[in-house]
């Protein structure tokens, strides 16, 4: 009976951990695909000619409060970054990041989703 | 011991040298020319470099900063380890300005001005270190993905006393260079220069009265290499002479080679 019985417990403790572990597995999906906390910044920046002299930029855009997701695609002239929801930038404040790197910001785009998967950290 | 007993030729195109090659490039510029490149706004650079001329090694360090996206000053010191003892050859502070720059897409267009002094170490081994020397020169360049143009002119005055200065140099220098490869943001980026480099000297005076037997025109070719990889840039070239008129000799063969970091 007392082995019957802690059977049972060990089977109650299994389904629990199953249970709680598809419940996290399950919001870290939920955090992924509808992670409403990040805003998704594209700026097509002229001048930038070499990956060495981008660094710059990568250096002022990662000051931005909460940037990160960095990405550039140096052969298309754009740069893509996250920030946090509630600390966007204005696009005044871009421009003038992107001209102390010593290029100008041609386009500016804000989206929800991802512009690219890729990232560059 | 006078100016006029320790200057030899040699030693006049080994300062010029000293002064306008030594390591003196901003990121994607000439190797020997002066070049337009501006540091961005709060950008730190470091330089290490060594230049190998007439059978002996110069080494230099240099730290650059960007007061705003225009304007960036730099100090170098080089020194020499001729008497098997660092010896200081030469101390230069440089500033640059861009005066006009245009921008399109994997395009920057740019026309900067360019200040340099080198002062006096006060090198007792090093004769040439006490001249003092100021160089104003303009750049304009051309970058893209693909092309790299750049040409430049500068005027040099130097002097040690009233009595006795070297003669005033022009420098012009025209560059091309290509990127074979259109690599990614994170991947090794190369580009190949070629450069001209000319210089025509004036007359040094000694004692007052303009030496006859000097003065003239040299040009030099200088191949190079822009390596870099995201903030790490390794650049080198090797310059020969290829003309010379009147009383000016040929450029001496060199090589330099430095590494910069930017920060």
């Amino acid at each position: 009976m007392k082995i019957k019985n802690s059977s049972i417990v060990v089977k109650i403790v299994v389904l629990l951990l199953f249970v709680v572990s598809s419940s996290n597995l399950e919001a870290n999906n939920l955090k992924i695909v509808n992670d409403d906390s990040k805003t998704y910044i594209k700026i097509w920046v002229d001048g930038m000619a070499c990956p060495f002299c981008a660094y710059g930029l990568e250096k002022k855009i990662k000051k931005i409060d909460g940037a990160g997701d960095f990405f550039v695609e140096i052969n298309e002239g754009f740069i893509s970054f996250s920030v946090n929801s509630n600390k966007i930038p204005s696009e005044e404040d871009l421009k003038i990041i992107v001209k102390e790197a010593g290029f100008f910001a041609r386009k500016i785009e804000v989206s929800k989703n991802p512009f690219t998967q890729e990232k560059n950290e | 011991m006078s100016l006029k007993k320790r200057l030899t030729m040699n030693k006049v195109i080994v300062i010029i040298i000293g002064i306008f090659a030594s390591t003196n490039a901003f990121a994607h510029e000439p190797i020997y020319g002066l070049g337009p490149e501006t540091l961005p706004k709060h950008m730190h650079a470091i330089e290490l470099g060594v230049m190998y001329n007439l059978g002996e090694f110069e080494y230099e360090v240099g730290y650059a900063y960007g007061i705003t996206q225009n304007w960036t000053v730099r100090v170098d010191a080089s020194a020499t380890n001729r008497s098997s003892s660092f010896d200081v050859r030469s101390v230069t502070l440089r500033t640059k300005y861009a005066l006009w720059r245009k921008t399109a897409p994997g395009v920057l267009k740019r026309l900067t001005a360019i200040a340099v002094v080198k002062f006096p170490t006060r090198n007792s081994i090093e004769p040439l270190a006490n001249i003092s020397a100021a160089t104003v020169g303009i750049a304009n360049g051309y970058e893209s993905r693909r092309w790299y143009y750049f040409s430049d002119v500068g005027y040099t005055y130097s002097w040690d006393d009233p009595n006795n200065r070297l003669g005033s140099k022009m420098s012009y220098n025209l560059v091309g260079g290509i990127r074979p490869i259109k690599s990614g943001y994170l991947k090794p980026d190369l580009v190949i220069l070629v450069e001209i480099n000319g210089e025509l000297s004036g007359k040094t005076t000694f004692d007052s009265t303009n030496q006859e037997l000097n003065g003239g025109n040299t040009l030099a070719m200088a191949p190079g290499f822009l390596l870099s990889y995201r903030n790490i840039m390794l650049k080198g070239g090797i310059q020969f002479g290829i003309s010379n008129t009147k009383y000016v000799n040929k450029v001496s063969s060199n090589g330099l080679l430095s590494l910069e970091y930017h920060f």
